[in-house]
C-alpha cells in the first residue's frame, strides 16, 4: 500500500493531468466526475470509492456546462481531491459513510476554488496571448506555442496545488473527530440524486421532459417493488 | 490562441514571407470562440481558405475573419444544444446508472455515449468543411439535429427518474421515510436553482443533511 504523502502527489498529479480536459484540451470527458471520481479512486487502490463518489457527483452537477464565459464549478479537480480525501479517511479508520460524505463535501469545497482560480486562469490566458501576439507582430509563431505551453502548464499546476493542500488539510482534521470513527453506512444516491433531478427539471424545455421524468421514476419504482 | 496553435502547421505549408506570416499570425491570434466538437468545420473551412489564398493573400470566397465570426456563433449555437445540453446529461445519466449496478466500467459507458459522435463529428468536420466549406454546416439544418436533441433530453429526463427510484427502492424495500427524504431535497433543489443558488451549493446542503442524518442515526433508520 503508497504511504500517504506518496498517495497524496500521486492524486494531485492526477487532478492537474484531468483538469486539462475540462476546456485547455482534448475534452474528452475525462474530467467528468464519474470518470475523474473512478479514476481516482483505482489510482488509490479503491476503485468502488471512486465509483460511488463519482457517480453522485456527477448527478449533482449533470447540467452544469462551461459555455462561453460563464463561469463553472472546477469538477475534475473537486472529484480527485474529494475521492483523495474519501480513501484516505478510510485508511485511518473513519467509517465509510462518513468518509464518502466528508469526500463529498470537499469535492464542492475544492471545486468552487477552483472555479475562482479559473476566473485568474483567464486572466494570464490573455496576458499571455498579448505576449504572442507580440512575437506575431515580427512573424515569429514561437510565441504562440510557447503561450499555449504556458497556459496548459498553469491549468495543470493550479489544480495540483488546489488538490493536494486540501486533501491534507482534510486528512488532518477529519481523522481527530471521533464521531466519524463510529460505523454507518451511506446512502448517498438518496441525497443527490434528486439534486440532479432537479437540475434536470430546472432546465427542461418544457412539461414533455418533466413528464418523462416523472415516467422513469414511476418505471423504476415498477422494477424496484417487482425485483 | 488555441486557434492559431492548431492553424500552426498550415502556416507552415503556405511558405509566406515576414510580413505574409505577421498577418497570418494576427487573424488567427483575434478573438475566438465556439463549442469545442463543432470548432472542426470552421478549422477545415478556414484552412482550406487560407490554402486557397492568392499571392496577395486574399482568399476565393469571404475574407478569413468574416469566415471565422459567420460560423462561430452558429456552431457555438448548434454544438451547444447538441453536446453540451443534449447528448452530455445522456452519458452522464447512462454512466451513473450502471454504476449504480457497481460496475467499474460504468465511466467507459459514459466516454462511449458521448466520445463517439463526438469524434465522428470532429472528424466529419474537418474533413467536410475542408472540401465544401463554409456550406458543410447546413447538414445540421436537417430534422435529424431536433430529434437528436428532443430525443437525447427526453430519454435523459427519463433516465433521471429512473435513477431517483432506484436511489429511494435500493437495497432493502421502499421506505417511506426515503420517499419523503427524496421529495423533501428535489423541491428545495429546485427552489434554490431557481432562486440561482449553484448546483455546487445545493449539493454541498445536501451531503452535508445526509452527513448529519447518518451522525445521528448511525444508520437506525436506513436514510443513511
Amino acid at each position: 500500500m503508497q504511504s500517504d504523502v506518496h498517495l497524496l502527489f500521486t492524486l494531485a498529479l492526477l487532478a492537474g493531468a484531468v483538469a486539462l480536459d475540462t476546456t485547455s484540451a482534448f475534452q474528452v470527458m475525462i474530467s467528468q466526475p464519474l470518470v475523474a471520481g473512478t479514476l481516482a479512486g483505482v489510482v488509490a487502490g479503491d476503485p468502488g470509492l471512486g465509483l460511488a463518489i463519482g457517480a453522485a457527483l456527477q448527478l449533482v452537477w449533470i447540467a452544469v456546462v462551461p459555455v462561453g464565459g460563464a463561469p463553472f464549478p472546477d469538477a475534475a479537480v473537486g472529484s480527485v481531491t474529494g475521492v483523495g480525501l474519501a480513501v484516505l479517511l478510510s485508511r485511518h479508520g473513519v467509517s465509510e459513510g462518513a468518509a464518502l460524505f466528508c469526500g463529498m463535501l470537499l469535492s464542492f469545497g475544492a471545486a468552487a476554488i477552483g472555479q475562482r482560480c479559473v476566473s485568474g486562469l483567464r486572466r494570464l490566458n490573455e496576458t499571455l496571448a498579448a505576449r504572442a501576439l507580440s512575437t506575431a507582430e515580427k512573424g515569429d509563431a514561437r510565441g504562440v506555442s510557447a503561450a499555449v505551453r504556458w497556459a496548459l502548464g498553469a491549468r495543470f499546476v493550479s489544480a495540483f496545488a488546489i488538490s493536494l493542500p486540501l486533501m491534507a488539510a482534510g486528512l488532518a482534521a477529519l481523522t481527530r473527530i471521533p464521531a466519524l470513527h463510529l460505523p454507518g453506512s451511506a446512502a448517498i444516491p438518496l441525497w443527490t440524486a434528486p439534486v440532479g433531478a432537479a437540475a434536470i427539471a430546472v432546465s427542461s424545455r418544457g412539461p414533455r421532459e418533466r413528464w418523462l421524468m416523472g415516467a422513469g421514476f414511476a418505471a423504476g419504482m415498477v422494477l424496484v417493488v417487482a425485483l | 490562441m488555441g486557434f492559431c496553435f492548431v492553424m500552426l502547421p498550415i502556416l507552415k505549408r503556405k511558405k509566406l514571407d515576414s510580413s505574409g506570416r505577421r498577418d497570418f499570425l494576427k487573424r488567427h491570434l483575434d478573438f475566438f470562440n465556439t463549442n469545442p466538437i463543432l470548432a472542426s468545420y470552421v478549422l477545415g473551412a478556414t484552412a482550406s481558405a487560407e490554402l486557397a489564398c492568392d499571392p496577395g493573400g486574399e482568399p476565393p470566397g469571404p475574407s478569413v475573419p468574416d469566415l471565422k465570426r459567420g460560423l462561430a456563433a452558429p456552431l457555438a449555437m448548434l454544438g451547444d444544444t447538441l453536446f453540451w445540453g443534449a447528448l452530455r446529461p445522456l452519458a452522464g445519466l447512462t454512466g451513473v446508472l450502471v454504476a449504480m449496478e457497481g460496475r467499474l466500467w460504468a465511466p467507459l459507458g459514459l466516454l462511449v455515449v458521448y466520445n463517439v459522435p463526438g469524434i465522428y463529428t470532429r472528424i466529419r468536420g474537418l474533413t467536410a468543411a475542408s472540401v465544401r466549406g463554409p456550406s458543410s454546416v447546413r447538414e445540421f439544418s436537417r430534422p435529424w439535429f431536433g430529434w437528436a436533441v428532443s430525443g437525447a433530453r427526453g430519454v435523459s429526463a427519463f433516465m433521471v427518474g429512473l435513477i431517483v427510484a432506484l436511489a429511494v427502492g435500493r437495497p432493502g424495500p421502499v421506505e417511506p421515510w426515503g420517499l419523503v427524504v427524496a421529495g423533501l431535497v428535489f423541491l428545495l433543489s429546485i427552489r434554490a436553482m431557481r432562486l440561482r443558488i449553484p448546483a455546487t451549493a445545493v449539493g454541498a446542503l445536501a451531503a452535508a443533511a445526509g452527513l448529519a442524518v447518518m451522525l445521528i442515526s448511525r444508520g437506525g433508520t436506513g436514510l443513511a
